[in-house]
Parts: C-alpha cells; structure tokens; sequence
C-alpha cells in the first residue's frame, strides 16, 4: 500500500502544479492568446463561480432537484441575500440560518456533499 | 503597502476557512480508514493541497485500485485550475516570476474565487498576487491542520452546523460581483445550469463541463449583441 501512496503522491503533486503552475509562469505572455480565448477569459469567474455554487445548492444529496429540500430554499435565500448585499459572512450567514431552521420543519438532510 | 494586501487577503478568506475545515476533517478521516499514517496524510495534503482529488485518489487506493487510475482520476479532477491561473494570468503580469512560480502552489477554487473578485480594486499585480499569497496561507495552513486532526480524531467530530454548506455559499455571495454584464448573465446561467445536470460525471466532470459550457455562452452572447449593436440602433452601448 504504502509504495502504491507514494506513487500516487508523487504524480498527482507534480501534475498539479505543473496545471496551477503554466497560466502562472506564462502570465506575461497571455496577451499573445488569440483573440477569442482573451475574450474567453472575462467569462471564466461567472461561469466557474456558478458552476461551483449551485450544483451543491439544488441536488444536496445528488438526487433530482427538489425545489422543498431545505438546503435548496436556504440556497434561494442566500441568492437574494448576496444580489442583495454582496457580502460574503451576510451570505454565509444567511443560507446557514436558512437551512438549520428549514430542516427543522422540512424533510431532507441539510449535510450537503463538500464542493 | 503589499503586508496590508496580504493582510487583506488573509482576513477575506477567513470565513471561507472555516467552511473548508469539515472538508479537510473529511479527508482526515477518509485516509485513516484507507489505512495511511501522519506521514503520508500529510504527504497527500502538502503535495498535492486539493480536497476533492485528494479524497478521489485516497478512495480509489483503499479500494485497490491502480496508481495510473488513482492518479489519472485526481489529475482530471484538478485540471479546472487552469481555467483559474488563466483567469487570473493577466491580473499578474508584470510580478516576479519566482514570485508566480511559487505562490502558484497555493491556487485553490477558494483562493481563486476570492482574488479574482478582489482583484479590480486592487490597482497594482504587486497587490493582488499578495492578496492572493495571503488568502492561500492561510487556507494552506487551515488544510494541513484539519487533514491531521481528521486523522487524529476522527469520526468523534460533532457535525451540529451543517459547515459544508459554506463552501458554495461561498462561491455564491462572490457570483454577483463576478457577473458584470448580459453575456456575464448567460455565462453563470449556463454554467451552473449544465453544471448540475452533469453532476454525476465521474471525476467530477461536471464542474468544468458546466464553466465551458457557461464560457462558451458567454463568449456567443457577446458576439451577437455586439452583431445587433453594429449598426445605428437604440440598443447601441448596452449590456
């Protein structure tokens, strides 16, 4: 097992900074990217925020979405909550109230899956 | 002066920490069931320093898998970071190159999400790349801890606030300053939209499946508004 841990280690550490690492490094450079993937660019914070955010949101446990499911509507609330104030302890705070008091008068586990 | 934007960063990413904690008691827990010690825990956090691919690798090897599937599968889980380091490529130019070469290391989804946000108030690449420095330490040393303690621990942590929540509320209270126009409207839509209809992709697929969907939206939206905008319109100048 161990031999088998340290290879693995090994490979995914190198490979990972090597993905963290290139963009990075080459940072001077990016100016030289054709024009469409420098446009491309701008949309890389909203598309990969949302993209982080709401899965967990509305299938908490992996299943179809259900629009009862208390991290769902905390999920909801929070939303309002961030257009609202664009504060991220606001948010937090929100959506976590939100799903400790929906959960105790919703079925559904409010333990969503670590994104 | 560049400690008070390391500073800053540090404190911004303060409650995003506390949501990674029960992640990386997670992770903890899971490479002890998986039979691996202090040493290669560690090993697993300080080299590789990624929740997800770590407990896709650890899973995988506990259930005797082989090094190349274990490895191949973390791998394609982290390689959503390039779309980050090229996001926050152009906000840097100009640092050191030693300078990016190592604070690279510490790019996370987290750290990502709060330099990329902070990063147009900050007027100077010097800034933000301390910005970002100070957001990663401390979302490094909040990892290492909780991997150990999770080993340590394990199973007697009491799970009353549902914590992991935080993380994509997280992500979410930092959409809205991220999405600055029309085709930033469609590229969240979309992404998030394809995103969870691809959540059961192996490999956690369906994260960067749904940001390039969401990109590649918001890159056609823009194309046609700018195509309807040509020519002499009431429309021209908006979104």
């Amino acid at each position: 097992m161990t031999s088998r841990v340290w290879a693995t280690v090994l490979i995914v550490g190198v490979g990972t900074y090597v993905i963290r690492a290139v963009f990075f490094v080459f940072a001077d450079r990016t100016d030289r990217l054709p024009e469409t993937l420098q446009r491309a660019l701008r949309y890389i914070p909203a598309a990969a925020l949302s993209a982080l955010a709401i899965p967990p949101l509305l299938r908490p446990d992996g299943d179809g979405i259900d629009p009862l499911h208390p991290v769902t509507l905390a999920g909801v609330i929070a939303a309002v909550v961030a257009f609202r104030t664009r504060s991220v302890p606001w948010t937090i705070v929100a959506g976590l109230a939100g799903a400790v008091v929906l959960d105790a008068v919703l079925p559904g586990s409010i333990n969503a899956r670590p994104g | 002066m560049l400690r008070d934007d390391a500073r800053t960063g540090v404190v911004s990413i303060l409650p995003v920490a506390v949501g990674v904690i029960p992640f990386g008691l997670v992770f903890g827990i899971a490479a002890g069931d998986a039979g691996l010690d202090v040493v290669t825990t560690e090993a697993f956090s300080i080299m590789i320093f990624a929740g997800a691919a770590q407990l896709a690798a650890v899973d995988l090897l506990a259930r005797d898998a082989a090094v190349w599937v274990a490895a191949t599968t973390a791998l394609v889980i982290n390689l959503r970071m390039l779309m980050y380091g090229a996001s926050l490529a152009p906000y840097i130019r100009g640092t050191p190159g030693w300078a990016r070469a190592t604070s690279a290391y510490l790019l996370t989804d987290q750290t990502y999400a709060v330099t990329v946000v902070a990063a147009d108030d900050l007027d100077d690449p010097h800034r933000r790349l301390a910005y970002f420095t100070g957001a990663g330490v401390t979302l490094w040393v909040t990892w290492q801890t909780c991997s150990v303690v999770g080993l340590l621990v394990g199973a007697a942590i009491p799970d009353t606030l549902p914590l992991p929540l935080v993380i994509p509320l997280v992500f979410l209270a930092l959409l809205p300053p991220a999405v600055r126009d029309r085709p930033g409207v469609v590229a969240a839509v979309v992404g998030g939209a394809v995103a969870t209809l691809a959540l059961d992709l192996p490999a956690n697929a369906g994260m960067p499946l749904g940001a390039l969907a969401g990109i590649a939206a918001g890159v056609v939206t823009e194309r046609r508004t700018q195509a309807g905008n040509a020519g002499p319109s009431p429309l021209r100048g908006e979104a």
